[in-house]
């Protein structure tokens, strides 16, 4: 389809990413929206991954990945296999899957299905895991890893960057989960930045 | 019972001294100390009964000091936050809490209902089953006539506190704990567990129900160990949950806590909530829970006054508060000697009857000099009150000689102390079925775990001596740790053995003798049940209620197993045990339903039009979890009005609805067409790039599964449409299918659900709408894209799918654009549709549309109906297989007499009727019915309400009978036509404009 340029997206959180009013209280988490978050999906068939391996490989790419859930680094934009024939490239600016051929696999534009929330501050961690089941401790969890997993039996997924978790939902179900991080997050003070 | 306050103050915990809160208990003011629980702080105030009993209504003490309390159940709090059957022993006051006591009426001190006790032959174990059986020897009144007319006063005299009607304010939330290594309780085994565990490296959680960590420590004088092991605690990386309680084990090691976070809803500056339920996830569990101290029956043992040994130590030492001045403490173990010389330094006159003949020297050097009587081979036969009062005041003793227990005399007394031995707290592992044997030496029942995540250690192992307990939990973590088969150490530790005691019981004296103080089980229950042919334990436990509900058998379980094995001629443990079930403490509903209540019971889909159809004040409807627009009020109008408008205006010229909750699955690969054509029951293998196709998809067993149209974008690619309450299941059953029945084709299936919006645009003017919006009008002629057609188009620099598909039965189309640009589309077809007559419509409008054009949805395909049914049947392919095709030439599915969709008409047109009405033959209402009706709406395209249903054999059947709807619950019957679905425009001329 044709890029579209000049009409401005509208995330679905968008009119409920609203500064809070100041407290007194301690504010120990920090939330950021995604805007123009940028999903392609990659599915490739079983008998293609190796092709598709040497394909990758002539990228510059940092990280192995063929390691389910482990994030890796393409140009400016992020790769994970998300499952075991299908890839997830996030951030791409560049297409760097352009010129895969459809012999080897696929693409498909995922970037309005999911809403992406930056979580970062002390008890990041720990409003995430009121809602998720996922082991987040660092020897479990390191840095760069993604699993699918679920928040409020909603299914979704987790990212641990650098210094910051991600969580990807469901366009439609993110203000109902977006309501109920908030109010998980009350306790520990936050703020939608 | 003269309870006093001691001079010391807390020795644990320096804080706390000298801080006096005020707390109310039946609307009287008291103070009490922080740190108290209700129990001290009611025993400070001298309240002796605290609660009534469950069937009697016998005055209730305080009988403990920990979690197994069954007197001192209170109800806390008032209003909404009211809180009944509180433990009072492990329960904090806290300023300004309102406590009350229960089951009685119109005081605590002078109940009415204490006269149940007086007619108490009548309330034995299972009288009520006996109501059954009716008044014998004439048997009036069998069945449940008797119990129908007593049952509403029973149910108003027996029970405990009542719950509040209103919902409950507080705030309750979920938590995912995972570590290696989890101990449950704090005392010197636990603690110990956790610092040798942390050592190694592993995550720890100590998770500890009490207020404060240290279990038994908190009950001696001497802290000097505790302290020792606290600095320890905090310095070794140690995660530590107090006010939390292990209440169930669960497979693979998950183990439910619920913390309590704001206890008597104290902390009111941030949204904290008052209970956390933590799913705790481990490797293993170190169960450091302690033992119980039991009773023993004996008449009137449930006295006020009359409490465990061990609990009368905690008061002492932990309260500060002596329960009273003249102590008599009856035992059958070495443990009580503690107490006895605690208590005696603190002042009170102590007299010890040990049921044991001979104690070892060590016990008799330790009491040699003090203020204390020691009777040997003696225990209590009976317990009596004072005159003016319900609690103890004095005992009749017995003696042990060869044939048994003698009646020797009597004692006075203000307080009664009684420890009939120790109870391992084995619940939680008997929750995993872990094996529970019973141990002679030291009469109680043990537990070794499961030896894969499952560990006992410290007293909750049968091990009694403090520095026994401490070397346990070193090797239990030893053992954990280095997977070896180490050794550990020998249970018991007695240095006089312990004498089994569960009843005194002489012919000469009369009196209730309880087991199970919770549940009115009384010694005369177990054996009534007994000669009544109850012998199995778990038959017992329902009979007499023994050890159920919250109390799950803490106190009682082991004096009602004894009394059968008695009765039976058996020993404990042949007679067995029933499994405690979980929770091991009573924990609120709201711990467990965390946020999943009110508006986040369920999570809510909301399409990506949903606050541009709020801001055009769409009413919304929850239809299943999405969140859709109902109707579209103008100026004050009700639904009816504002449906009816609708469907009006859109059949006359246009309506633009949201359509985005339609399931939408992306489907990609060289071999979709042969997928599509395995799937959907008509051809799909030579569908045209460009166009879509309706079609329907059976379940394996021939039945309807759902049916949505299918795009052909491009050589390999394909969009498919699902109903809206049907798209997960479709999208998990092709899943399925690629990944297990056909995983040699190369198809790749993907939920875009979310990924698109759509608006469905449809009326007489759709066309010359689109014209406006779209950047290339020529694209959307009817040549270019004719019905069923399906263009990719710009629409103002939008990229989006444009495809010519009808529901509602006119021209239509339907727009799907990626969601984040579904306002900006939104906007420009709305402003554009202002110049025509136009309007929104809603998800009632929708389906009067597609009523009036006999279309099915979800009430039609409700998973009975096969394709003839719903009279598609020329949809099923004869040339090829499908998924169902097998299965749906099934001879039942082609019966004649099968119900059939059809329309109905009322005769009389001003009349309505409504959604699941039934249909009958007129005289036949009774009995099964001929059909039932699914849908309703007032047509404004015919004047008046059809609906859509199904009767057996459809139209043709129908023909020549009288057809009522009879719809029962309203008491409403109308005579009804029978006529074709199609019922508006059935040859489709509007459709193609």
């Amino acid at each position: 389809m044709a890029k579209p340029t000049e009409i401005e997206r509208i995330n679905a959180l968008d009119t409920y990413f609203t500064k809070r009013p100041k407290t007194d209280l301690s504010t120990e988490i920090d939330f950021h929206l995604i805007k123009a978050n940028k999903i392609t999906q990659i599915a490739v068939w079983p008998e293609t991954v190796a092709e598709f391996q040497k394909y990758v490989n002539r990228l510059k790419i940092i990280g192995n990945f063929l390691r389910p859930g482990a994030v890796c680094q393409i140009e400016s934009a992020n790769f994970v296999r998300i499952e075991p024939i299908k890839w997830w490239l996030l951030d791409d600016e560049n297409e760097v899957f352009q010129s895969l051929s459809q012999e080897i696999g696929l693409t498909l534009d995922l970037s309005h299905s999911f809403v992406r929330l930056k979580i970062l501050g002390k008890y990041a961690r720990s409003v995430l895991s009121h809602h998720i089941p996922v082991d987040m401790r660092d020897t479990q969890f390191p840095t760069n890893k993604l699993v699918t997993t679920s928040l409020h039996n909603v299914g979704i997924k987790l990212w641990r960057a650098e210094d910051c978790w991600y969580i990807f939902m469901p366009r439609s179900f993110s203000e109902s989960l977006w309501q109920l991080i908030c109010e998980t997050a009350e306790q520990y003070g936050y703020e939608p930045k | 019972m003269i309870p006093v306050r001691t001079s010391g103050q807390s020795s644990f915990d320096k804080q706390k001294k000298g801080e006096t809160i005020s707390f109310f208990w039946n609307n009287k003011k008291l103070k009490g100390r922080k740190g108290d629980s209700i129990s001290a702080a009611l025993l400070a105030n001298k309240c002796e009964v605290i609660s009534r009993s469950f069937k009697y209504h016998r005055a209730r003490g305080i009988t403990s000091a920990g979690v197994e309390e069954a007197g001192a159940l209170v109800t806390t709090g008032r209003g909404a936050y009211t809180e009944p059957n509180v433990r009072a022993s492990t329960t904090e006051i806290s300023e300004g809490l309102f406590v009350y006591s229960q089951n009685a009426w119109p005081s605590v001190k002078f109940d009415i209902g204490c006269i149940l006790n007086l007619f108490g032959r009548f309330f034995a174990a299972g009288f009520y089953y006996k109501t059954f059986m009716g008044i014998q020897p004439f048997k009036r009144g069998r069945g449940t006539t008797i119990w129908m007319f007593f049952e509403k006063f029973i149910r108003k005299a027996a029970g405990l506190g009542r719950a509040s009607r209103l919902a409950d304010p507080d705030k309750y939330e979920h938590f995912h704990t995972h570590t290696d290594i989890l101990v449950v309780g704090s005392g010197p085994a636990g603690i110990q567990a956790a610092i040798t565990a942390s050592q190694t490296g592993s995550d720890v959680l100590l998770v500890e129900q009490d207020n404060t960590i240290g279990g038994s420590y908190l009950n001696s004088p001497d802290k000097s160990e505790f302290n020792q092991q606290i600095s320890k605690l905090k310095k070794n990386n140690i995660t530590i949950l107090k006010r939390t309680t292990a209440f169930g084990l669960y497979d693979d090691a998950t183990v439910g806590l619920v913390e309590t976070i704001n206890p008597n809803n104290q902390v009111k500056t941030r949204q904290k909530p008052r209970q956390r339920f933590h799913i705790c996830r481990t490797s293993k569990i170190i169960l450091a829970t302690g033992a119980l101290e039991r009773n023993y029956a004996f008449a009137n043992n449930d006295l006020p006054g009359i409490m465990t040994v061990s609990s009368a130590r905690a008061y002492l030492n932990r309260y500060q508060l002596r329960v009273g001045g003249n102590i008599v403490i009856s035992t059958n173990n070495d443990s009580a000697y503690e107490t006895a010389l605690d208590l005696e330094n603190a002042g009170a006159q102590i007299t010890i009857l040990d049921s044991r003949e001979q104690i070892g020297d060590s016990l008799l050097q330790q009491i040699l000099g003090k203020r204390i009587n020691l009777y040997l081979g003696y225990a209590v036969a009976k317990a009596k009150n004072g005159l003016l009062s319900s609690s103890i005041r004095k005992i009749e003793t017995a003696v042990l000689t060869k044939e048994g227990w003698r009646h020797s005399g009597s004692l006075s007394c203000d307080c009664l102390l009684v420890s009939a031995g120790w109870s391992p707290v084995i619940h939680l592992a008997s929750h995993q079925g872990c094996q529970i044997e019973w141990n002679q030496e030291n009469a109680c029942f043990i537990s070794s775990g499961d030896d894969k995540s499952i560990f006992f250690t410290g007293s909750a192992a049968g091990i009694w001596q403090n520095e026994d307990c401490i070397q346990s939990a070193k090797e239990v973590v030893s053992k954990i740790v280095n997977k070896g088969q180490k050794q550990l150490p020998v249970i018991g530790g007695w240095r006089t053995p312990i004498a089994p005691l569960y009843e005194v019981c002489l012919p000469t004296i009369r009196g209730k003798a309880f087991i199970d103080l919770q549940n009115d089980v009384t010694t005369s229950d177990v054996r009534l049940a007994h000669q009544e042919g109850f012998i199995s334990v778990e038959h017992l436990k329902r009979y007499t209620t023994l050890g159920m509900a919250t109390d799950q058998g803490k106190m009682g379980n082991i004096l009602g197993l004894a009394l059968m094995a008695d009765a039976l001629n058996r020993s404990i443990g042949d007679v067995g045990v029933t499994r405690f079930r979980p929770p091991y403490t009573s924990i609120s509903l709201g711990a467990l339903a965390g946020k999943h209540r009110q508006s986040h019971f369920k999570p809510i889909r909301r399409t990506p039009l949903n606050n541009w159809s709020l801001a055009k004040d769409g009413v919304m409807i929850n239809a299943g979890l999405w969140h859709r627009p109902w109707y579209y009020p103008e100026r004050g109008e009700k639904l009816q009005d504002a449906y009816i408008r609708e469907a009006t205006v859109t059949r006359r010229s246009l309506g633009i609805c949201d359509v985005s909750s339609l399931g939408k699955i992306m489907i990609q690969g060289p071999d979709s067409a042969n997928f599509l054509n395995r799937i959907y029951t008509n051809p799909f293998a030579k569908l045209a790039v460009g166009k879509a196709r309706y079609g329907i998809i059976l379940r394996d067993d021939g039945m309807v599964f759902d049916d949505g149209t299918t795009w052909r974008l491009s050589e390999n690619r394909y969009l498919m449409t699902t109903t809206t309450n049907h798209a997960a299941t479709v999208m998990t059953t092709l899943e399925e299918l690629l990944q297990v029945r056909w995983p040699d084709l190369r198809v790749h299936v993907t939920s875009v659900t979310d990924q698109w919006a759509g608006c469905a645009i449809a009326g007489p003017n759709s066309r010359n709408l689109l014209s406006e919006v779209v950047d290339d009008p020529g694209e959307i002629s009817d040549e270019t894209l004719p019905f069923m057609g399906v263009k990719e188009v710009l629409l103002k620099n939008i990229p989006c799918y444009i495809a010519r598909i009808s529901f509602s039965g006119e021209r239509a189309f339907e727009v799907y654009i990626p969601s984040d640009y579904s306002h900006a589309m939104m906007q420009i077809i709305w402003n554009k549709a202002q110049k025509f007559e136009s309007c929104l419509y809603g998800l009632e409008a929708l389906g009067t549309m597609r009523i009036e054009k006999g279309h099915v949805t979800g009430a039609e395909i409700d998973g009975r109906v096969t394709i003839e049914d719903i009279g598609l049947s020329k949809m099923a392919s004869l040339n090829k297989d499908f998924v169902g095709s097998a299965l749906r030439k099934r001879e039942i599915l082609s019966s004649a007499g099968r119900p059939q969709l059809v329309g109905i008409f009322p005769k009389d047109k001003t009349k309505t009727f409504s959604a699941g009405a039934l249909l009958n033959e007129a005289g036949k209402t009774k009995g099964h019915p001929l059909g039932w009706v699914t849908a309703v709406t007032h047509s404004p395209a015919l004047g008046h309400w059809i609906a859509l249903g199904f009767i057996e054999g459809g139209i043709t059947a129908s023909k020549d009978k009288h057809i009522i709807l009879s719809d029962e619950l309203r008491s409403d019957f109308l005579d009804v036509d029978i006529v074709s679905p199609y019922m508006y425009d059935p040859e489709g001329t509007r459709l193609h404009g």
